[in-house]
């Protein structure tokens, strides 16, 4: 596994190095595409989101050298989201006293509820979470497989065309390529895990 | 094909792992490959092997979901995202300071480019996606990467000149920021060489940023002075499409320029800068202008005289909405941006000797008090951090001055120094302890400061002097407003900010309008407001429902007014086309118009609904009849009229305007009846009140003045507003004035006690217009920031 984990591990503590610009653009390169993701799954357009995640950036940029979160309650991602959920909270009073809707107010009750809760909202910011770690264990899972193998998956998993297809343009058998799908599926599961335990530790 | 059995699942699991016999897992794939329970079988086992994915509540989550095109996607090259990431992660390293925003403005579309071409990886996921704003050299490259487009300019007749605007022929481009291209011309009328700044086309095509940029630049021309570049005309290129700035041509260097070979400089020469830039700061602020955006790349030298001549007058303002996001995120270099501009909230006079600190700071010591690699780093730095004072870094530099650039890079407003003369006098005496210097270079300083005393031409002020004086600054409001705005940003991350205290009213918000709403009027019923717009055209609204019922264009460039009659279905309207025109407002046929021949900014209604008044940009004030069309009466007076208006009991037409003046007329004779003096400025707005003989009037600076009409004295002033007043308005028994104003609040001011009830905030710029609904206690704001707000305020009738 080539690439990152002392980056990873360590992001928090550069990030509070404000002149740590590498941090930054590391942070905004994992967590960005997630929390807009997460934020347009709450129904926001785009204009709407990408303020929303600027204005979540802004808070982290300018508290992360204060913050004393607490490890046991699930660490810089948890913090993450409380202030994300409290960005869409105002976000979406704000807009229902401009006058409600229907989802508006779903949203605001599901917004209001204990950050630890189960919920679809935390649900939503788990699995956008595994979506960017599934992103950042690609990169390496891709480095270390055979070309053909990872052609197999990417064709069939992330451009979701059939594996009939697949076979064709790289001249395998149907079961080969469910075969090489499912072990690059297992690999970056394993990568996955990984990435979760790491991020765990921080 | 053959048919064989289903392997078993622990053979599926090793096929998975890779630790199933070559002669076994052949026939196994072959096998999968037609069996499609075997298929589902394998992609559980692959991705549920141990207990992971915990997090998405034990679910087994199918790979398609984590890595699919359509789920891990990054948004959209043409999303808002790409921008904020941009203007949070923008280098601020080695800049060519005003790229930066340029950068931000392109990216988007270098964005698109790269993940429409790259890999499949990096469509699925972040992993390879290194925000493009991360490389400290993107910036230049973008704008050495796009040539140079002048499609405004005709060809000019002599070859040496590239091209001609206007009368203007143009010799070479100067340089390029991100707010449009500056270029070097002769002006063949009155035969000299003039820069001239065109706006981006980009922002041109955005009509609120070019009326800014227009006005700004309007504003800017008030200012004359040694030590800022002069404004010598604004104009627009025939079709309107192309806004532009003609200035004093200065020959010489931009200090940013100047830094770059000397780095720091000899302590005498930097006070000598900052001492001209605060004097030519003083000379704007005395005009209640404020720069927002001094840097190095905005303070020229010339050439020869060495003289600081400060350019791009409140220009930063100008792109505003365009660089700003909804939430007040801030662009552009932050490197001398004071903590109040840095948390969005308004800059006013403090904020310029904040980054007049700055820029000394990074003349005495070579370094940017508060360089960081990232945007946020620099702001983060701004709001946290104080800079080691630069007598500890180099002990040549003089404790006054270094003392002095400390104080001006106050986090606290208040305690900075109390005004841009004051600066600049106490630079004066600093650069006279080094030695007689040319009485060409000292400058004029605006309003000097009565506290401060210079103890002999060459002495220094003592250190207890400026303390004193400092902390003189320190009563008053500003400290508050201070306070205020640091808790908000330092609270944690759950606090909301909540920049102003005091009772919250609910508004409904009408947003969307195609650029600045300059009127609103609510209908009869109240239910319904109708909308006077920038681009000509006129919107009704249903307020409950936030829906537009209906649009139309009536106007030729901006529509100023907008008022319903006060009994029929019509509903008038004025533009700066001159026409004023009358509408049924059910079928909006036009029944009736005139031409005043110049903008009409305001009209209104007799109080019986036969006639018309207008006030025009030529200082004509026009009455008509109504159902005739006939034309009545009309005076003219000098300058332009901004508002006019007709007294409740029908007999007094009153008008205000440029020459600072309110007038009174007969409304049957238009002779003049009162005269009232005492406004320092132009004046926008005037109201009778519904009773009684009040007249308020508001405008250029924060005074609110009631008039006695019968009297023609000043009742009282009411104090308080943040910044110039665009519209007042009485409530239905005359208790009340709502006043607008340009600082994006509204207020409500008690008459008889002369206090501020209430104070509604929410515009995000300028309020230009309000209007009320006495019935139904509602009030309806509109402004720049292109939205209308209806208020209830049934809640503040106790």
């Amino acid at each position: 596994m080539s690439e990152s984990p002392v980056t990873r591990a360590t992001l928090l503590l550069r990030l509070r190095d404000a002149n740590d610009h590498e941090a930054w653009s590391d942070f905004l390169r994992d967590y960005g595409p997630m929390l807009y993701r997460f934020v347009r799954s709450r129904g926001l357009q785009d204009a709407d989101a990408a303020d929303i995640v600027q204005d979540v950036f802004r808070r982290v940029g300018s508290a992360i050298g204060r913050l004393e979160y607490d490890k046991e309650k699930g660490g810089f991602r948890s913090w993450l989201f409380t202030i994300t959920r409290n960005r869409l909270y105002t976000y979406f009073e704000k807009r229902k006293k401009a006058g409600p809707s229907g989802n508006d107010t779903a949203q605001l009750e599901l917004l209001s509820q204990a950050a630890d809760d189960r919920n679809e909202l935390s649900e939503q910011w788990e699995l956008e979470h595994l979506r960017s770690l599934a992103a950042i264990a690609m990169k390496t899972v891709e480095e270390n497989s055979d070309p053909k193998t990872w052609s197999a998956f990417r064709i069939t998993a992330v451009e979701g065309r059939s594996a009939a297809e697949a076979a064709k343009e790289l001249s395998m058998s149907t079961g080969a390529i469910y075969v090489a799908k499912s072990r690059v599926t297992a690999r970056l599961r394993a990568e996955i895990q990984r990435l979760e335990q790491e991020e765990e530790t921080q | 094909m053959t048919v064989s059995a289903c392997p078993t699942k622990t053979q599926l699991k090793a096929l998975v792992g890779g630790s199933l016999p070559e002669a076994e897992a052949s026939g196994a794939t072959e096998h999968i490959g037609g069996c499609t329970r075997c298929q589902s079988v394998l992609e559980s086992v692959a991705i549920s092997g141990t207990a992971i994915l915990e997090g998405a509540g034990s679910k087994d989550v199918p790979i398609e979901d984590l890595v699919g095109q359509a789920v891990g996607a990054l948004p959209p090259s043409d999303s808002a995202y790409w921008k904020a990431v941009a203007a949070v992660s923008g280098s601020v390293h080695g800049q060519d300071t005003p790229n930066v925003d340029a950068s931000v403005t392109h990216l988007p579309a270098s964005e698109g480019g790269e993940s429409n071409t790259s890999g499949p990886s990096s469509s699925a996921g972040p992993s390879d996606q290194s925000p493009a704003a991360s490389d400290p050299d993107l910036t230049p490259t973008i704008e050495a990467a796009t040539p140079v487009a002048l499609p405004f300019l005709k060809k000019s007749d002599d070859p040496a000149y590239i091209g001609r605007l206007h009368h203007f022929e143009v010799s070479r481009v100067i340089g390029r920021g991100g707010m449009g291209i500056v270029l070097e011309a002769f002006d063949t009328h009155l035969q000299r060489n003039v820069a001239i700044k065109v706006l981006n086309p980009e922002y041109a095509k955005n009509d609120v940023a070019r009326q800014r940029f227009c006005r700004e630049g309007r504003a800017a021309a008030a200012i004359s002075h040694e030590h800022v570049v002069a404004m010598h005309q604004v104009a627009r290129e025939d079709q309107g499409e192309v806004a532009f700035l003609v200035m004093q041509y200065i020959e010489g260097v931009t200090l940013e320029k100047r830094l770059q070979e000397e780095k720091p400089m000899p302590p005498s020469e930097a006070a000598r800068i900052a001492m001209q830039i605060a004097a030519g700061l003083s000379a704007a602020h005395g005009r209640d202008m404020v720069h927002r955006d001094i840097k190095p790349a905005n303070i020229l030298i010339e050439s020869g005289t060495e003289r600081v001549k400060l350019t791009d007058f409140g220009l930063a303002r100008a792109t505003d909405d365009v660089r700003l996001t909804k939430t007040g995120m801030v662009t552009g270099t932050p490197l001398y941006m004071s903590p109040e501009q840095a948390t969005g909230a308004t800059a006013d006079e403090k904020s310029d000797l904040f980054s007049l600190g700055a820029v000394l700071y990074e003349m005495l010591t070579g370094v940017s008090p508060f360089e960081a690699p990232s945007i946020v780093g620099v702001m983060k730095r701004i709001m946290d951090e104080t800079p080691t004072p630069p007598v500890k870094l180099d002990s040549k530099i003089p404790l006054p001055l270094s003392e002095l650039t400390m104080a001006l890079m106050d986090k606290n407003p208040a305690r900075r120094p109390e005004s841009a003369a004051f600066v600049a006098e106490t630079l004066a005496e600093i650069v006279t302890s080094y030695g007689p210097i040319s009485p060409l270079q000292v400058p004029a300083v605006a309003n000097t400061s009565k506290k401060l005393r210079r103890s002999g031409s060459h002495r220094l002020v003592s250190r207890n002097t400026l303390r004193a004086a400092w902390a003189a600054g320190l009563i008053g409001i500003a400290s508050l407003s201070a306070a205020v705005i640091f808790l908000a940003t330092r609270g944690e991350p759950a606090a909301v900010a909540q920049v102003d205290a005091g009772p919250v009213f609910p508004s409904t918000v009408l947003a969307g309008n195609p650029g600045t709403v300059w009127a609103v009027d609510f209908d009869p019923s109240g239910e319904k407001v109708v909308a006077a717009i920038e681009d000509g055209s006129v919107r009704l609204w249903d307020v409950k429902q936030q829906k537009v019922l209906r649009s139309f264009d009536a106007h030729r460039g901006i529509v100023w007014m907008i008022q319903y009659h006060p009994t029929k279905d019509i509903v008038a309207t004025s533009g700066n086309d001159g026409m004023v025109k009358i509408w049924d407002s059910e079928s909006l046929e036009l029944l009736q118009e005139w031409d005043a021949h110049s903008a009409v900014r305001k009209i209104a209604f007799s109080p019986d609904g036969r006639r018309i008044v207008a006030g025009d940009h030529d200082g004509v004030i026009h009455t008509w009849d109504i159902d005739s069309g006939r034309p009545l009466a009309s005076v003219t007076q000098p300058g332009s009229i901004y508002s006019v208006d007709w007294s409740p009991d029908g007999r007094l037409i009153a008008s205000v305007g440029s020459d600072k003046i309110v007038r009174i007329w007969d409304a049957e004779t238009l002779e003049t009846r009162q005269t009232l003096l005492g406004h320092e400025g132009p004046i926008y707005h005037v109201k009778f009140a519904p009773t009684g003989t009040q007249l308020a009037t508001v405008g250029w600076g924060k005074t609110i003045h009631i008039w006695d009409t019968a009297t023609g004295l000043e009742d009282r002033q009411l104090v308080g507003s943040s910044g110039d007043n665009w519209s007042v308005a009485f409530c239905g028994d005359g208790t009340h004035a709502v006043v607008a104003s340009q600082d994006g609040k509204c207020r409500i001011w008690d008459l008889a006690s002369g206090e501020l009830v209430t104070t509604l905030s929410g515009h995000e710029s300028s309020v230009h217009n309000v209007s009320l609904e006495p019935v139904t206690h509602q009030i309806a704001t509109s402004g720049r920031d292109g939205t209308i707000r209806v208020w209830d305020l049934s809640g503040l009738k106790e």
